[in-house]
């Protein structure tokens, strides 16, 4: 299974993401259609039928499903990885955060499906990057030993940066997300010491690991995120190492703990 | 016109001005128990304007709500706000957490959930829009 049609589901559904979600209820087992709803609209899915309808149109001339496919071919037999399900929809145009500062495309990945939600403004390479983010996500994911619901902060921020890592290394520094250049070394240094750290152990959903990754209430912006690229850098700079290689490495030895 | 049931007691509706003020009738009649507020518009349809929604829903910020939308759907929970022509809910009881990894953009963390202003964590995504909403209803505490 590779990119599956979800422009032909939203045509046939008049773009109603409650009957998209519907639809993709036999993807989450333990799930109802709202549930899913209320989490991939979270991750920057769009809103509303009229904007799932237009912005599907636009994506269809820009060709997004056929680079993704092409794409999703070419990472497959570079990586070894696993072949799984990929949904693209359009991201949610009038969400001013998610245009502003990462040009309206946000992803989400599980270790058996991907997610792209992906905007009309987004060229070829930028769509080419967040399905390498995802689905280095996805490898490593399907080659780590602990699941999803017992990463700890540590494993979370190590797959992030490796992600970012991976795309950097293929497309270019330009290509990376935003939260890769928020900070400088020195800034994110202290950060690793001051707030990840010390909260490296907090397990995935936990409200300090949620805080801390993507910096609210007293935490930088972003912080998580940043740091993992920070630290993964810092680990491949000082070895032969490429992003892909270390798909396997277990977290603490990439953090040198 | 729209009528407004109010509870029991005459109470003044803050918000609205002017003449297209709606016309508060007292004592509640429908449903007595569930609702405190029921509002509907003459014809049935969704009559009542954006603006008179927007003054409505902010005013019951972090009250449990009922709210019909004008495709027959019901969306229960507490408003955390309103923005723009959208206003937001939090559903009722623990949501569960989905999971999966994403590329940086969670709505409610980070600078949309500090632009946002709401306390808690994170935000119902989708928001409801106002024109869509029908029905509008307080549940009392009791009720979940």
């Amino acid at each position: 299974m590779t990119v599956i049609g979800t422009d032909k589901w939203i045509e046939e559904s008049g773009g109603d993401p409650a009957k998209i979600c519907a639809k993709l209820s036999r993807y989450f087992p333990s799930a109802s259609a709202k549930e899913i709803q209320h989490h991939l609209t979270q991750f920057g899915m769009y809103i509303s039928a009229k904007q799932g309808s237009a912005l599907t149109k636009k994506l269809q001339t820009n060709n997004v499903w056929d680079i993704s496919s092409n794409e999703f071919k070419l990472l497959r037999s570079k990586w070894n990885g696993p072949s799984v399900p990929v949904f693209i929809f359009p991201s949610d145009s009038d969400n001013k955060v998610l245009t502003r500062e990462f040009n309206g495309k946000s992803g989400l990945a599980f270790a058996d499906k991907i997610f792209l939600f992906i905007s009309p403004n987004n060229s070829e390479t930028e769509i080419k990057a967040i399905l390498t983010h995802e689905y280095n996500h996805v490898c490593r994911l399907n080659l780590f030993p602990k699941r999803e619901e017992d990463c700890t902060l540590i494993d979370t921020i190590i797959l992030e940066g490796l992600a970012e890592v991976a795309v950097a290394e293929r497309f270019g520094e330009d290509f990376t997300s935003s939260w890769t250049s928020l900070y400088s070394d020195r800034q994110l240094k202290r950060f690793w010491k001051e707030f990840v750290y010390p909260n490296r152990d907090h397990i995935k959903g936990s409200p300090i690991h949620e805080k801390v990754l993507y910096g609210s209430s007293r935490y930088p912006h972003m912080a998580g995120y940043a740091v993992g690229y920070y630290v993964v850098r810092n680990f491949l700079k000082s070895t032969d190492y490429h992003a892909e290689d270390l798909l396997s490495l277990p977290s603490t030895e990439i953090a040198r703990l | 016109m729209q009528k407004i049931y109010c509870p029991s007691r005459q109470q003044k509706l803050r918000g609205y001005k002017g003449s297209d003020a709606p016309v508060c009738l007292s004592p509640l009649k429908k449903n007595p128990s569930h609702m405190m507020y029921y509002v509907e518009s003459k014809w049935g349809d969704n009559t009542m304007s954006v603006q008179n929604y927007h003054a409505l829903c902010s005013r019951h910020t972090g009250r449990a709500v009922v709210i019909g939308t004008r495709d027959g759907r019901t969306h229960r929970g507490i408003i955390q706000g309103v923005r723009g022509n959208r206003v937001f809910l939090e559903p009722f009881g623990r949501q569960r957490n989905i999971g999966g990894f994403g590329y940086g953009f969670r709505y409610g963390y980070g600078y949309g959930g500090r632009g946002f202003g709401f306390g808690r964590g994170f935000a119902f995504g989708a928001g409801i829009a106002l024109g869509s909403i029908v029905t509008f209803a307080l549940l009392p505490f009791f009720f979940f």
